[in-house]
């Protein structure tokens, strides 16, 4: 019983945390120049790049309004909502 | 010897723990983050937590803080019981029962800050705040586990079934 319990609750840890971290990753740093000298230029404060979904997700402000961006890997930007959940 | 039915746990902190627990639940495995239904999750475990915070002041007996305080030297006399096989069960909070609530009342009282901060215009993108909700969410998960096992343990040892207390509301005390 106790055995079981701790299998069962010890898979669910180590499961989880890829589950959180595995579509995120790094953005390459000259995508990340390129994009921010872009987008600052159109006024946007850049806060945070992220490599999601085989794209680059970037968290951007703009006259206090909060926004995330969606560029392909051709740095071209498209729309794009992350998966409802 | 006769054993002996007590009320130890109200409705409140009853409906707390198992709320507080689904919630955690939900948020770390089914909801997606930076998603509404993540963040309404999110609120209802603040305001559980902010519940539960006036409950330890003028709640019920084992429901008040002060009911469960971390004491060392307490701690030290549970871990000396499990090691000399001695058993003595504790009507509200053991000690360690006690650390490890006031670790996941913390635990997620950090997780519910931090991830209201990245929704305000301040935190929002903000790398470390999203780091600091990371880790807490492997923390609290390491912490839900060891509770867990601990509950279980502890209820073996002590002959005292503690998670059917936390749904009835009554210890069966040897």
């Amino acid at each position: 019983m106790i055995r079981k319990i701790a299998v069962a609750a010890l898979a669910l840890t180590v499961l989880s945390a890829p589950i959180a971290m595995a579509s995120e990753g790094m953005v390459e740093a000259a995508a990340q120049e390129t994009l921010t000298a872009q987008l600052t230029a159109e006024g946007y404060e850049v806060r945070q790049f992220k490599a999601e979904d085989g794209l680059i997700e970037v968290y951007v402000v703009k006259d206090g309004k909060m926004e995330e961006l969606w560029f392909d890997a051709d740095l071209k930007q498209i729309e794009h909502e992350e998966d409802e959940g | 010897m006769m054993s002996e039915r007590v009320r130890v746990w109200d409705p409140l902190v009853r409906i707390f723990h198992w709320s507080l627990a689904g919630a955690f639940l939900a948020n770390a495995f089914f909801t997606r983050p930076g998603k509404e239904v993540h963040q309404w999750v999110g609120y209802a475990v603040a305001g559980l937590i902010a519940l539960r915070v006036i409950w330890g002041l003028v709640g019920t007996r084992h429901a008040r803080f002060a009911d469960f305080l971390p004491m060392p030297g307490a701690v030290l006399g549970q871990i000396r019981d499990m090691a000399t096989g001695r058993r003595h069960a504790h009507e509200g909070h053991s000690p360690l029962g006690a650390l490890m609530i006031w670790n996941l009342l913390l635990t997620m009282a950090g997780l519910a800050a931090s991830g209201y901060a990245m929704t305000t215009l301040t935190f929002f993108g903000v790398g470390w705040v999203e780091e600091v909700h990371q880790v807490l969410v492997v923390w609290a998960e390491i912490s839900v586990v060891v509770h867990v096992l601990a509950v279980v343990g502890e209820s073996l040892r002590l002959g005292v079934n503690l998670p059917k207390s936390m749904v009835t509301g009554y210890k069966t005390l040897p």
